[in-house]
């Protein structure tokens, strides 16, 4: 069977991200995902607050990023809310969304080194080990929490390019697969399996998710309209060689992303065209979302994550996911 | 007139119809970061226990709307015909 999650970005008021994630619970979600953005509400006050008005979901940060918030502190965070929602606290690690960084001079250095030896650190703490990590960003040995987290914390990999596809298949608990397209999806699949291979893992115990950028509503043109900025913040931080394979001019990526950079919206949603729409989300009215979700299971998708926008009207949005799409999968 | 004797004039079967209509209000203001953090919890508290179409629960999302958004709270009250309590929470016309 397969699970469904459900993103929230908590740019709202924290009451909102919880009603609205124990309304999710309600449909039949099973897992509730926050972003991790300096400018937005803190992920893990909004976690708390989710952990206690829910009662079965599982959740987690989704994803946050070693650059900005060291592992050990990741760790210390996750073992705490773990104390708040016992057997319900996942971890998203990824490297971060590139336009965000950029905004305070961060650069994603070595970034498989850095996913590597954070997943290291924060599996031994929370497991309530000294972790002895000395690598190519990180340093940490000997450190140990004077906490024990009560569960264990799986850790997803969020990933988008090959090499950390791979990786997250050789060290993951599961991957958190940044697309939503069935090429994009099925290719991704293969580097995970291979890389989990490669680590002599059985791959049928990674958690595959994909993590799709989603816009549903009855009127097709609402949910376009909805998503097209959020499409444009993908394009925006795409790899060149996924743009690529949609056709995506690169050109074309680099204005978006100097848009946003500039704050000039307008320019940049302008620039989003239908086929990045297809390329990077899933979009429509419950019957068209559904097929396209489907599309991703056969392909062997064990979670699909409603990501951001969710539609043009969050509330009504989770209510059509949980009335015609997740039946549709039981 | 105050929210609770508001609240007593919605017959039984528009309670919940009023309740999902309120819920969308609020949730969808651009005033929602308005909200206090006491009736934001009591709303919580409600919603987790399925109580939003309570009594209590409907004075609470009268209270948050019509703090939020008094002129569609009041129009949505004149939509489901409920005249009294529309006029009540009408927004005052500053002269």
């Amino acid at each position: 069977m397969v699970e469904f999650g459900i993103e929230f970005v908590p740019q709202h008021p924290y009451w909102k991200t919880t009603f609205l994630a124990m309304q999710a619970e309600k449909m039949g979600f099973h897992y509730t995902w926050i972003t991790d953005h300096f400018n937005n509400r803190n992920v893990y006050v909004s976690l708390s607050m989710v952990a206690n008005y829910t009662t079965k979901m599982m959740m987690g940060p989704g994803v946050t990023n070693p650059y900005l918030v060291h592992p050990v502190v990741t760790a210390q965070a996750v073992a705490s809310l773990a104390e708040l929602a016992p057997g319900r606290v996942v971890c998203g690690l990824g490297v971060g969304d590139k336009t965000t960084l950029k905004m305070l001079n961060v650069d994603q250095e070595k970034p498989l080194s850095a996913i590597r030896e954070a997943v290291a650190i924060i599996r031994d703490l929370v497991s309530g080990k000294a972790p002895d990590v000395k690598g190519d960003i990180f340093n940490v040995s000997g450190a140990k929490f004077s906490f024990t987290a009560p569960s264990p914390v799986k850790i997803f990999i969020g990933a988008q390019g090959p090499k950390m596809l791979m990786l997250a298949g050789q060290i993951g608990d599961g991957v958190l697969i940044n697309a939503s397209h069935p090429h994009d999806i099925e290719s991704a699949i293969k580097y995970s399996r291979e890389g989990s291979a490669k680590a002599g893992r059985n791959f049928e115990e990674l958690v595959v998710t994909a993590y799709a950028s989603f816009s549903i509503a009855e009127d097709p043109k609402k949910a376009l309209k909805a998503v097209t900025p959020v499409v444009a913040y993908i394009v925006a931080g795409c790899p060149d060689s996924i743009l690529q394979g949609h056709g995506v001019p690169v050109d074309t990526a680099v204005k978006i992303r100097d848009g946003i950079a500039h704050g000039q919206w307008k320019e940049a949603f302008g620039q989003v065209t239908p086929e990045m729409i297809e390329a990077f989300s899933i979009c429509g009215t419950p019957n068209e979302c559904t097929e396209k979700i489907s599309k991703l299971v056969k392909l062997g998708v064990t979670q699909f994550v409603a990501g951001s926008p969710i539609g043009p009207n969050m509330h009504q949005a989770i209510n059509q996911i949980g009335q015609t799409i997740l039946p549709a999968f039981k | 007139m105050s929210h609770a004797d508001l609240v007593k004039k919605i017959p039984p079967d528009l309670q919940s119809k009023t309740a999902d209509g309120l819920v969308n209000l609020v949730l969808n203001s651009q005033n929602a970061a308005k909200l206090s953090s006491g009736l934001a919890r009591s709303l919580l508290y409600h919603w987790q226990s399925d109580l939003l179409a309570s009594e209590s629960g409907l004075t609470l999302l009268v209270e948050a709307s019509s703090q939020l958004e008094p002129q569609k709270t009041s129009e949505f009250f004149d939509g489901l015909g409920l005249n009294q309590v529309a006029a009540a929470l009408r927004p005052a016309v500053s002269t």
